[in-house]
């Protein structure tokens, strides 16, 4: 198998989510992901719990496919074996917290002179530059900052928490940055500085919230299952219960969903007559079309949206999905052996490549896993691996 | 019945591109609607991409994306469309479909989420492009993707949200389904296209004929398919939710604004607002509790490890809400922040828009559109040092470079006038 990123040499000085998600993506298209780890951290530092077998669960979803070397850094020694890896290697990724890396004599300005290709990647909280460069954040900070957990939730409920988007996003986005950056680089042969932050990621999610305050100024507040600009484009309640999603909105699929529903004077009905109006009345239709939904279950109502092309689709639990021929199909699961833990389940690839499809190659790697093979690959012969080890300087 | 074969082979570059910019190479026609595909070919054109949006004629300015109509312009299509150029094509006719294939032939990526199937149907899918040109990059985004059984449904970024579990993942216990007020679906399937259209580029470079820098990377190469699933972007997202699921088959709790193995990593309510609290690590414990005046509680037997404030964690949680709601957001930011503490406020979009922080960081900036006037939109999302993305063109008016665009194409003006007339563009 072909794979696109053969060839790509990064170095991972990444912990928690979005460092290592990011190259995590590199590493399934076939880059050579080293992760550098302090030889004294542990499984609570590594990724924090729940632990399995004494290893981090939450570290081995987000770095298969990665070989681990241990480093360190404040040895002589260990800076020695980063600085031989640093000249050859296309792309860093680190998120410590600004001037970190410089103090330890890795800064950008430093390793460039070794190696001018060099493409370095630096994900922290609020970014390399601003009033608030230097403080620690994480992805809830950012949420709460950036406006994103006032939008999500009920209207008078608490201010919602999305997943780790801030922390999954921000890896995505430097990935993103970072492949720009290396095509830019087959031309120049100059590589950069890539500047990512966990408060930058929500304002790319947040355009339609930005575009309701731009134009109408009204501050955008939370809209449960609602839409922003949508309607109909919500959950209903059914028979039983159960809730489903359906999107009868726009211009193409109104007038079906009201003859579906058997409402269809609802067509000409004025307050509903543009994808505007419905919108702007979307309380009041919300009402007369939940009516309706209740009196049919789920699973009636979806066998009759879909027949007449209706967007629709159940509200699943993790269960449910994980359980749907879709999952299956997608190959949104993946297995392998990791040698402690030993069958591992985690998350496939979420995009599909007819050519170069990427592949789950390897569990998580242990820590320091890989350092006499790295060492030894560098030159070192056994003996100083040894000592090397036994001195803690990897 | 067409008329006349174009015999120009070459793409009707920008005159505007910027050759500075890292992906001012990439040639991409962009057959896009909504929110999804057109926010993944904007990443492309901020980085340099030349795309030609191509567009129905049969479109108004105001239903080429969704609402609010803002000067006669459909909002919707502002948020998603700067840098590029748009071609109005009458895919149907065999006029259209010509010189759709005749950029095809010179293009790097084809980029579409119009509903599954219908470009098969106009002889426009990824077999009938990959013949005029089998070195394109061919990406589809869609509800359900190819491979799926329910491929053939349509889908929409809620119903993905709700399919894939995330409505039951995010919310409070006890309440009804709530969606990310975000389209995360459809703006994560910008992001993960994006990617795997970059991946595909480099192996596309890699095994083209100018090896191993051609001067012209759109010369040869392997091209392929790829294939984006909106369903498959909330599944991929839900980390930790999937985590817990597989390792004890039970479902997470769902959390408000907490998280499930860290406490107290959630929002509280102040005196005055809201507050975001990170301090549950082995260092920081002890800085937060000094920060919030409560140094008793650092060894308290119940809250002395991470795993006994998660375990106890909602014990934790209802001694610190009364103890938030004693001082203003920004009293307990001074002095977390003093503390070396990860906490932060919870913001409106409105205070959000206006922290310095944000403004520093150039997250909202303006394009300038001919008819709408000065109109903010969001900022690039990631800084380059070297080759910072440029807004070089405000979203494009329905139609407005088919002139421009045909005539590089070799078309003469009474022939553009002819298909014009007729409905071909």
């Amino acid at each position: 198998m072909d794979f696109a990123l053969t060839g790509m040499k990064v170095l991972d000085f990444t912990h928690v989510l979005a460092g290592p998600y990011c190259t995590q993506m590199l590493a399934d298209m076939g880059a050579d992901v080293i992760k550098i780890e302090n030889p004294a951290t542990n499984a609570e530092a590594r990724g924090g719990g729940p632990f399995v077998k004494g290893e981090s669960a939450t570290f081995m979803m987000v770095n298969r496919n990665k070989r681990s070397l241990t480093l360190n850094l404040k040895d002589p020694r260990g800076k020695e074996i980063l600085l031989k890896l640093a000249k050859d290697a296309d792309v860093l990724v680190q998120n410590f917290r600004p001037g970190t890396m410089e103090r330890l004599g890795l800064g950008y300005e430093t390793l460039r002179e070794l190696n001018r290709g060099l493409i370095y990647c630096s994900i922290s909280g609020f970014g390399l530059n601003g009033p608030y460069k230097d403080h620690g954040g994480y992805d809830l900070m950012a949420q709460g900052l950036s406006g994103l957990m006032s939008v999500s939730g009920e209207p008078g409920g608490v201010p919602l928490k999305v997943l780790s988007i801030c922390d999954f996003g921000t890896g995505m986005l430097s990935c993103w940055a970072i492949l720009v950056a290396y095509i830019e680089r087959l031309w120049s042969g100059e590589g950069q500085i890539v500047d990512a932050s966990l408060i930058d990621t929500p304002f790319f999610f947040l355009r339609k919230q930005l575009l309701e305050y731009f134009t109408s100024d009204k501050v955008p507040g939370p809209t449960g299952w609602w839409d922003v600009t949508n309607a109909p484009y919500q959950a209903f309640e059914t028979k039983g219960g159960d809730w489903i999603n359906v999107a009868g909105h726009s211009a193409f699929v109104w007038p079906r969903f009201c003859e579906l529903i058997g409402i269809s004077e609802l067509v000409k009905d004025p307050r509903f007559a543009t994808g505007h109006l419905r919108h702007s009345h979307r309380e009041e239709l919300a009402d007369i079309l939940q009516a309706a939904f209740l009196t049919k279950t789920s699973d009636e109502w979806l066998t009759l949206l879909q027949q007449a092309g209706v967007p629709c689709g159940p509200i699943n639990t993790v269960e449910q999905i994980l359980a749907d021929a879709h999952a299956a199909a997608r190959e949104m699961v993946v297995e392998r052996v990791h040698p402690t833990v030993g069958p591992f389940k985690m998350l496939g690839i979420p995009v599909k490549l007819s050519e170069t499809p990427g592949q789950i190659r390897t569990a998580a790697p242990r820590l320091g896993e890989h350092t006499a093979e790295i060492l030894r690959s560098l030159g070192y012969s056994e003996a100083e691996i040894e000592t090397f080890k036994k001195e803690g300087a990897v | 019945m067409s008329d006349q074969t174009n015999s120009s082979t070459t793409w009707p570059a920008d005159p505007m591109l910027d050759p500075s910019l890292p992906l001012s190479r990439m040639k991409i026609m962009d057959i896009t609607s909504a929110m999804a595909g057109p926010c993944c070919s904007e990443m492309l054109a901020d980085m340099g991409a030349d795309v030609i949006k191509i567009e129905s004629p049969s479109l108004t300015p105001d239903s080429r994306g969704g609402p609010p109509v803002v000067k006669g312009e459909s909002g919707g299509f502002l948020i998603v469309n700067r840098n590029k150029r748009s071609l109005t094509l009458n895919l149907k006719d065999p006029r259209g479909k010509e010189i759709f294939l005749a950029l095809a032939k010179n293009a790097d990526v084809l980029l579409e989420n119009v509903r599954p199937g219908t470009l098969d149907k106009l002889g426009l899918g990824y077999e009938d492009v990959k013949k005029v040109n089998p070195a394109i990059i061919y990406a589809s985004i869609s509800g359900f993707g190819k491979t799926s059984p329910y491929a053939k449904l349509g889908g929409y970024d809620a119903i993905a949200q709700g399919i894939s579990g995330m409505m039951l993942s995010i919310g409070e216990e006890g309440r009804p389904p709530v969606k990310a007020g975000v389209p995360l679906s459809d703006f994560g399937a910008s992001i993960f296209t994006a990617y795997g259209i970059l991946v595909a580029y480099i192996y596309r470079v890699k095994t083209g004929k100018g090896q191993p820098f051609s001067p012209s990377p759109g010369d040869g190469g392997k091209g392929q398919l790829i294939d984006t699933a909106l369903l498959d972007v909330p599944i991929a997202l839900q980390v930790k939710q999937m985590l817990y699921y597989f390792l004890n088959g039970k479902l997470a709790r769902r959390m408000g604004s907490g998280d499930m193995d860290a406490g107290p990593y959630r929002a509280f309510k102040t005196k005055d607002g809201g507050i975001t609290l990170g301090g549950t690590n082995v260092n920081l414990w002890p800085k937060m509790c000094k920060a919030l005046g409560v140094e008793e509680l650092i060894n308290d037997p119940r809250f002395d490890t991470p795993a006994n404030r998660n375990k106890n964690g909602a014990e934790l949680t209802e001694l610190f809400k009364p103890l938030l709601m004693t001082k203003t957001t920004g009293e307990w930011l001074a002095s977390l922040r003093a503390n070396g503490v990860p906490a932060g406020p919870v913001n409106n979009l409105a205070q959000a828009v206006a922290d310095p922080q944000v403004k520093a960081r150039e997250l909202i900036v303006e394009v300038d559109h001919p008819k709408v006037g000065k109109f903010p939109v969001v900022g690039m999302p990631v800084k380059f040092s070297r080759t910072p993305g440029k807004i070089r063109r405000p979203p494009p008016m329905l139609g407005e470079h088919t002139d421009e665009i045909l005539a590089a194409m070799g078309y003469d003006p009474a022939h553009i006038g002819a298909l014009r007339a007729d409905g071909v563009v």
